[in-house]
């Protein structure tokens, strides 16, 4: 009976892990490609090479997240600065999303098995759900940290302490995982009935 | 717990093994194995019936309440 019940769950939950190992990839990725190297390339080049890429709008689309000109910047502290920020805000974020990804493919990988009320996915939940309410925090904490080193870039941050956002999606998360855990002692008394 | 199985009683009394009664009930050899060394913390009206009929007895053949054992646990 259970196993029936499961049979379309199983299928989206291997769909699923296939994409989470695939985000994961490309969320490391995308952090050098977006991040790391820009950020060795503006170190190691001086202003005077960027200005006409700023200029002529080349690398708007890097500071198109932030809905900041490019001409605001006037030199190679404030353009570094500003990846410095986009750097520590995309490196927190991808660092979350992978946490999360790997406790979540350990519960997907569980639901194909037909186990999803199993004792361990009470645990993952709980990660998951600390890992959201920490990176609420963190995430906005650690970028406007850096971005107090530079005024021009500060002028551009919004403030906030906490990303809702998050921290809404940690509390939901922390609402099932003690949902799981009623199911989970179900499960338990299931199995030591005959 | 309380509720002590005598399945094992029972058994020896139709000279019956464990897996010729899986086999009868359809049971699995491990649930009928957990009945018998009251490691279960329940049992179906459906698998009482089943294990019933094949060894020919009553429920209360098969059960039997304790309740020293209970006293024991409230203690716990």
């Amino acid at each position: 009976m259970v196993k029936k019940d499961l049979l379309n769950s199983k299928k989206i939950a291997k769909a699923t892990r296939i994409i989470c190992i695939i985000f994961v990839f490309a969320a490391l990725a995308g952090v050098v490609v977006f991040g790391g190297i820009p950020m060795i390339g503006l170190r190691s080049t001086s202003f005077d090479n960027y200005k006409p890429m700023i200029d002529s709008g080349k690398l708007d689309l890097l500071l198109i997240l932030n809905n900041t000109p490019a001409a605001v910047f006037t030199s190679s502290e404030d353009l570094s600065t500003y990846m410095a920020v986009f750097l520590t805000r995309i490196s927190a974020c991808a660092a979350v999303f992978i946490v999360v990804a790997i406790f979540l493919m350990g519960l997907l990988k569980s639901v194909e098995a037909c186990e999803p009320f199993a004792a361990s996915n009470v645990k993952r939940l709980r990660a998951i759900a600390v890992t959201l309410i920490a990176g609420s925090v963190v995430i906005p904490v650690a970028s406007n940290l850096v971005a107090a080193m530079n005024s021009v870039v500060a002028d551009m941050q919004s403030y906030s302490l906490v990303d809702a956002t998050l921290l809404l999606c940690g509390l939901l998360v922390l609402v099932i995982s003690g949902v799981f855990a009623y199911g989970a002692r179900l499960q338990r008394e299931h199995d030591q009935t005959v | 717990m309380a509720i002590i199985t005598r399945l094992d009683r029972v058994l020896a009394d139709r000279k019956m093994q464990l897996n010729e009664l899986a086999e009868r009930t359809g049971i699995s050899n491990v649930n009928l194995s957990l009945l018998k060394t009251g490691k279960v913390k329940a049992v179906r009206f459906s698998t009482l019936s089943t294990v019933c009929r094949e060894l020919r007895c009553q429920p209360g053949d098969l059960l039997e309440y304790a309740p020293g054992e209970d006293a024991q646990e409230e203690d716990d």
